[in-house]
């Protein structure tokens, strides 16, 4: 965290000097969404192509990775379980932040009942623990890509709601958005033109955070055999099948799809941080 | 202070009847509607006829749910096909085994994360403030069902320090039952940790730059008097609200832990009935597991307000 990197952002000639904390970890991260895109190819085996004569072979040359309990490759798999992973995360995340702000960003400027209603329907998401309600409305609606994405969204409206709403509130009365008003401009241009804006620094650094917390609840509900459903595989999926085998010492089956999870998590948690600093100098002052 | 209590439960109030409106639908999504979601596909017509009477099917959804919330505020929380029981006796012999999972690890996660955010703030720039750094972001990133499944292969499975899953009820062995809970509790503790830790590394570094501190080290009190005395005073009231937005998030993850450890607690009876598609049993548990996470945040709100007055005057 070097504050005099990232301090004064605005300042023309350090301006690309201060994204520089973020080309390791957003490297890194699209490293992980080229494997997720070009799975096929990167692939060495097809990861669903079955081998009864070489179940839960350890990692050795052949197989990098090991293979699970029906000879299939691990690390064709894993490689392929990026998919569904960076899917889920990536479109939940655009639906909660776009839906969120919206909502959020409407409840603070319109004020009074509208207002009173959004925060209480907001509460009421958040009363749930996020993975149990993801996990009750599975069960009512059926599992599949489209109920993952959609409950995972829905859990993570509040958090991009109550942001937004707070941003607008804190511009509301400033002169410049008063003096929009006076010269007639319209609900609309003053929301977009002026306020979004406003809230974009919070709402980016959110979007990673929440970008962590989906890729984590896809995996959990997958390993608890409500997410996509087998055969295509999951990271959650395969860490699933490869519990069953860990008295039989088959730690591949388990650590590697582990590991995928856990660094694509922690490279969007980096990004996120970085982000976060490099939008708040505030924070890094306190900090540093 | 009794005014803001007053305000704070009234709040409170369109909150639980979303909350207890939400589980109550939620078997109206359900495929083939409440009665098959109850009685299973195979129910005759006489039975599916009689299910609808009982439960006015069809009256408006208004009426169905007050008549639901008067059966639950009775205790009656229905009938689960499946299990062919009564869900009230069924489901709460698993409060205990959660409730000792989730108080179990915020007792590890609280002095692990207060200390460490302590420290790490006390020594900023040092090598213990940097690997502090890494235990949040590791300890953030890493899901815990994956944890869990690492920590029994190296110590079930490869140590053999302690057994492979499986509970020991309380009521038959405390010690035993607290030894059988300490791993998942480990696993379950240690992002509750990370976040605490950060919360109060920020918090502290704040406090630490304000003028009644400088004010304090200026009198020439010793360093740790005034991180003690003055510091660490101020930091109760962040910390207070994090860990009890954590509770939240310990319920959730006992979800995944419990079935990882085999431990038959709330979480894993929830995973189990979904499985078997046993819709009281979740509406019963998703209800319960809401009611008490209202309840935490009602409870840290009052200590809040009773730790800083400024709250009670907005």
């Amino acid at each position: 965290m070097k504050a005099s990197a990232a301090g004064l952002p605005m300042l023309q000639e350090s301006r690309w000097r201060s994204l520089r904390p973020l080309i390791a970890p957003g490297a890194l991260f699209a490293l992980f969404v080229l494997c997720g895109l070009f799975a096929p190819l990167l692939a060495p085996y097809d990861p669903s192509a079955q081998d009864p004569a070489n179940r839960l072979i350890a990692p050795s040359w052949a197989h990098l990775a090991g293979t699970d309990d029906f000879g299939r490759d691990i690390l064709s798999r894993t490689i392929h379980g990026a998919r569904v992973s960076l899917l889920v995360g990536v479109t939940s995340v655009m639906v909660s932040s776009f839906v969120g702000t919206a909502l959020g960003m409407t409840m603070g400027y319109i004020g009074g009942w509208t207002e009173e209603i959004g925060l209480r329907l907001m509460d009421i998401i958040i009363a749930f623990p996020g993975i149990v309600l993801a996990i009750a409305l599975i069960a009512a609606i059926g599992s599949g890509l489209a109920s993952v994405v959609f409950v995972i969204a829905l859990v993570q409206v509040p958090v991009f709601a109550r942001l937004a709403r707070a941003s607008v509130l804190s511009q509301l009365n400033r002169e410049y958005v008063v003096a929009a008003r006076v010269i007639g401009a319209s609900h609309l241009r003053v929301l977009l033109g002026h306020l979004l804006p406003n809230a974009l620094a919070p709402t980016i650094t959110m979007i990673g955070l929440s970008l962590a917390d989906a890729i984590l609840i896809e995996a959990s509900l997958s390993f608890i055999g409500l997410g996509v459903v087998p055969p295509t595989p999951t990271w959650g999926n395969i860490l699933a099948a490869g519990r069953n085998y860990i008295l039989l010492g088959s730690w591949w089956f388990t650590v590697v799809p582990g590991v995928a999870i856990f660094l694509t998590v922690l490279v969007v948690n980096v990004l996120a941080d970085r982000i976060r600093d490099l939008l708040d100098p505030r924070q890094v002052l306190v900090e540093a | 202070m009794v005014n803001y209590a007053i305000r704070r439960l009234l709040l409170l109030a369109p909150v639980l009847i979303g909350v207890s409106f939400t589980v109550f639908y939620l078997i109206h999504l359900a495929p083939g509607g409440p009665e098959n979601a109850v009685l299973g596909m195979f129910a005759t017509p006489e039975v599916l006829a009689g299910f609808r009477a009982k439960y006015q099917l069809d009256q408006p959804l208004l009426v169905q749910y007050v008549t639901w919330l008067g059966d639950v505020l009775r205790g009656d929380l229905g009938w689960s096909i499946f299990s062919q029981t009564d869900v009230g006796p069924f489901v709460i012999p698993k409060i205990l085994p959660t409730v000792l999972l989730t108080s179990f690890a915020l007792l590890i996660a609280a002095p692990l994360g207060i200390a460490t955010g302590a420290v790490a703030a006390v020594r900023r720039g040092t090598r213990f403030d940097a690997l502090s750094r890494v235990f949040m972001l590791v300890g953030l990133s890493m899901p815990g069902f994956w944890l869990g499944i690492l920590f029994l292969m190296v110590f079930a499975v490869g140590l053999r320090l302690v057994p492979a899953g499986g509970y020991v009820p309380f009521e038959k062995d405390p010690i035993a039952s607290l030894i059988s809970l300490f791993l998942p509790a480990l696993t379950l503790a240690i992002p509750v940790a990370a976040v605490v830790s950060r919360v109060v590394r920020t918090a502290m570094l704040e406090a630490l730059g304000q003028e009644y501190v400088q004010t304090a080290r200026s009198k020439g009190i010793s360093e740790q008097r005034v991180v003690v005395a003055h510091v660490l005073r101020n930091v109760s009231i962040p910390t207070i609200t994090v860990m009890g937005t954590m509770v939240g998030y310990l319920l959730g993850g006992s979800v995944l832990i419990e079935s990882v450890f085999t431990i038959p607690g709330i979480g894993r009876g929830l995973v189990d009935a979904v499985t078997n598609r046993d819709y009281k049993v979740i509406q019963a548990l998703v209800l319960m597991t809401s009611v008490a996470v209202v309840g935490v945040s009602l409870l840290v709100d009052l200590l809040y307000a009773y730790l800083d007055p400024r709250v009670r005057l907005r």
